[in-house]
């Protein structure tokens, strides 16, 4: 639709068009339509009803009458005179309004109207317009129901933010979920028992002696003797000397204890069993019968020397001395 | 050298295959100095790079280099080739790069109306593939196959590699914008993914005066190619114990199941190592001994070569890069965690 300003010259026009014949119907067509605005308000905020009326000829409006019901009040009115004009179908069009601005006073939802508004045609003529009434919907200090927050009042994006939002926050919750189950603490490594009573050496020689002896024919068994013997060994290096062994190997044992400046001769001694049962268990190294009782009796000197020392040293580890304590 | 542990004999007597094993690895010992002596003629520092590509020599398997430019790779492989009277190539990957530049092409003569074959920079013993995540996956793949199968076909004829053939491939990890990773399968037919770091300061000084005298160092064959293959067959006969057999399935077990293991790692793990891991970790063990002059693998050996072996067949995933927790940091966690045999 395209607007233009009322200028003389257009309205000269339609008067010589009515002077000569060509001139619409003798009355003139007034029609109106009302409007609210704001349709939801709340208590206190003033909303305006606008009564819009179209005539083809130019028309004097009097004071409409804008009915007052409870919990609305009436601020003030006023009329705009034929504040646009258009052409629609190549018949001018002329816009009048008038508007009334409410006060809001009790919640509710509340009709207002009918409107009527009487004009007086070019021609003289009185006549009267009716407009349906609107309806209105005032709300206290309440939070609004959310079926009303919805439509018109939010931003486009608000329903992509509050599902992100609600995403981000299950996202959240399942990694928390899965950071606690996995901090879950580790298992300490198993500290090997040590009977209340007797010394390391007693109990690595006792666990020796009982092993079966193993003919040297047997290489299998000759073997998993050996295997036996160097895990038993292992255990006493790390309760007497507190040396973690289970990740080790022979060598890197052996810097452990340079590296603690506890590599003196009858150590020495322990290494050179951990080096036999190296070469048996990856060398295919196969003893005879008088080296493997042989091996026994070089273990009980070892372990005898390092007691010894150990006595005379008062050299126990910090780990003998929780295990006997306890 | 390698600086590895020395396993004093035993008491008691030697089994006759391992002594014998032994004596004949020993019997190499001179030969592998006379080749490092040789590359530490004009290499400064750098030994864990040398060592590992001579463990790659030995075993027959390729190595991938990781380090920053400028820390003597060329000059490493370069030297290694004359040390060992081998040939040596070089090819810079680019991402315009086309197979036909590795392999080689066949190309048509008007004179004579037919078509001759071009053998690519491929055939050398000695292959030196520098930043290889460069070019486009075709032409990467081109070089692994040629890897993998030892030979090339150009039209309908196939080419044998020269043996010894041992490819060292490069790759930047500073500048990735505009590069190709090599994917998990790829990256997996390299034996070795060695990290090469910065030298020593005394080092660096020494290179400084190298460089910078003038002086032009004339590197000559300690050794020749027959050489190499005979050790290879050498390495082959070292033996490998059920025990070590059985440490090493448990570490790779253990990338791929560490529960099983009572290891708390399975959500920084996508993918645990292949069985060439398996594989690569008993051959590289091996190599290793020999070059310790033991015709046995001890389990010093393999957690010599294990971090190489491992880090890049181990995936980790998103929650572990999160976490700044790198393979090698899973490869030492599970390490301390399997008992050693």
């Amino acid at each position: 639709m395209r607007s233009i300003r009322p200028n003389s010259v257009l309205l000269l026009l339609i008067l010589i068009a009515q002077a000569i014949g060509l001139a619409p119907p003798a009355h003139a067509e007034v029609t109106g339509e009302a409007s609210v605005n704001p349709r939801l308000v709340r208590i206190g905020v003033p909303f305006e009803i606008i009564l819009e009326i179209h005539a083809d000829e130019e028309i004097s409006i009097s004071s409409p009458s804008f009915p007052e019901p409870d919990g609305v009040r009436l601020s003030r009115n006023r009329i705009n005179d034929h504040t646009e004009m258009s052409v629609q179908g190549g018949q001018t069009q002329l816009l009048y309004t008038a508007i009334a601005e409410y006060q809001p006073v009790e919640p509710g939802t509340y009709e207002i109207g009918p409107f009527r508004i009487r004009y007086t045609t070019a021609t003289g003529h009185n006549r009267e317009l009716q407009f349906e009434p609107v309806t209105v919907e005032i709300y206290g200090d309440a939070p609004r129901p959310a079926s009303t927050i919805i439509p018109g009042h939010m931003p486009w994006w608000w329903r992509y933010f509050v599902i992100a939002l609600l995403v981000a926050m299950l996202a959240g919750l399942i990694a928390a979920w899965i950071a606690l189950r996995r901090r879950q603490p580790r298992k300490a490594a198993p500290v090997p028992f040590l009977p209340f009573g007797k010394s390391p050496e007693q109990v690595a020689l006792e666990e020796i002696k009982a092993l079966p002896v193993p003919d040297a024919g047997d290489e299998p068994a000759v073997k998993i003797y050996y295997d036996q013997i160097d895990d038993i060994l292992r255990r006493y290096i790390t309760i007497r000397y507190d040396v973690q062994t289970q990740d080790l190997t022979t060598y890197e044992i052996r810097l452990e204890f340079h590296s603690k400046q506890r590599f003196d001769s009858r150590v020495k001694g322990l290494f050179v069993l951990l080096n036999d049962c190296d070469w048996v268990k990856f060398a295919k190294t196969r003893p005879d019968n008088a080296q493997i009782t042989g091996f026994m009796d070089r273990i009980a000197d070892v372990l005898m020397g390092v007691k010894a020392s150990e006595i005379e040293g008062n050299q126990v580890s910090s780990n003998l001395k929780d295990l006997n304590e306890s | 050298m390698p600086d590895a542990p020395q396993m004093p004999p035993p008491s008691g007597k030697i089994s006759k295959e391992i002594e014998a094993l032994s004596k004949e690895c020993e019997s190499y010992q001179p030969v592998i100095q006379s080749v490092f002596d040789e590359v530490k003629r004009i290499l400064v520092g750098q030994d864990d790079m040398l060592l590992k590509l001579i463990i790659g020599l030995l075993c027959r398997g390729h190595i991938l280099l990781e380090g920053v430019p400028g820390l003597a790779k060329t000059l490493t492989i370069k030297a290694l080739g004359t040390a060992i009277g081998a040939d040596y190539s070089r090819v810079q990957f680019t991402p315009d790069l086309l197979p036909a530049d590795i392999i080689g092409t066949r190309i048509y003569n008007p004179q004579t109306t037919e078509f001759s074959i071009r053998l690519g920079p491929i055939f050398a013993n000695l292959v030196l593939a520098d930043e290889i995540n460069r070019a486009p996956a075709k032409v990467q793949s081109a070089l692994l196959e040629a890897m993998q199968e030892k030979q090339v076909t150009i039209g309908d004829r196939a080419f044998k590699l020269p043996d010894p053939f041992l490819v060292m491939a490069t790759q930047n990890p500073i500048e990735t914008e505009g590069t190709y990773p090599l994917p998990e399968a790829q990256l997996d037919r390299f034996m070795m993914k060695v990290k090469v770091t910065y030298p020593w300061r005394n080092e660096e000084s020494l290179i400084i005066d190298r460089i910078t005298s003038g002086k032009k160092i004339e590197l000559k064959a300690a050794i020749d190619t027959p050489k190499v293959i005979e050790m290879q067959r050498v390495v082959d006969k070292i033996y490998v114990d059920e025990n070590i057999k059985k440490y090493v399935l448990d570490i790779v077990f253990a990338t791929r199941n560490p529960k099983e293991f009572g290891l708390d790692i399975d959500y920084l793990i996508e993918y645990g190592a292949s069985p060439r891991a398996s594989i690569y970790l008993v051959m590289t063990a091996k190599a290793f001994a020999f070059l310790n002059g033991r015709g046995f693998v001890t389990p010093d050996d393999i957690k010599a070569v294990v971090m190489d072996v491992l880090r890049h067949r181990i995936l980790l995933t998103y929650e572990a890069e999160a976490e700044e927790v790198t393979s090698e940091d899973l490869i030492q966690k599970i390490l301390g965690t399997i008992y050693v045999p």
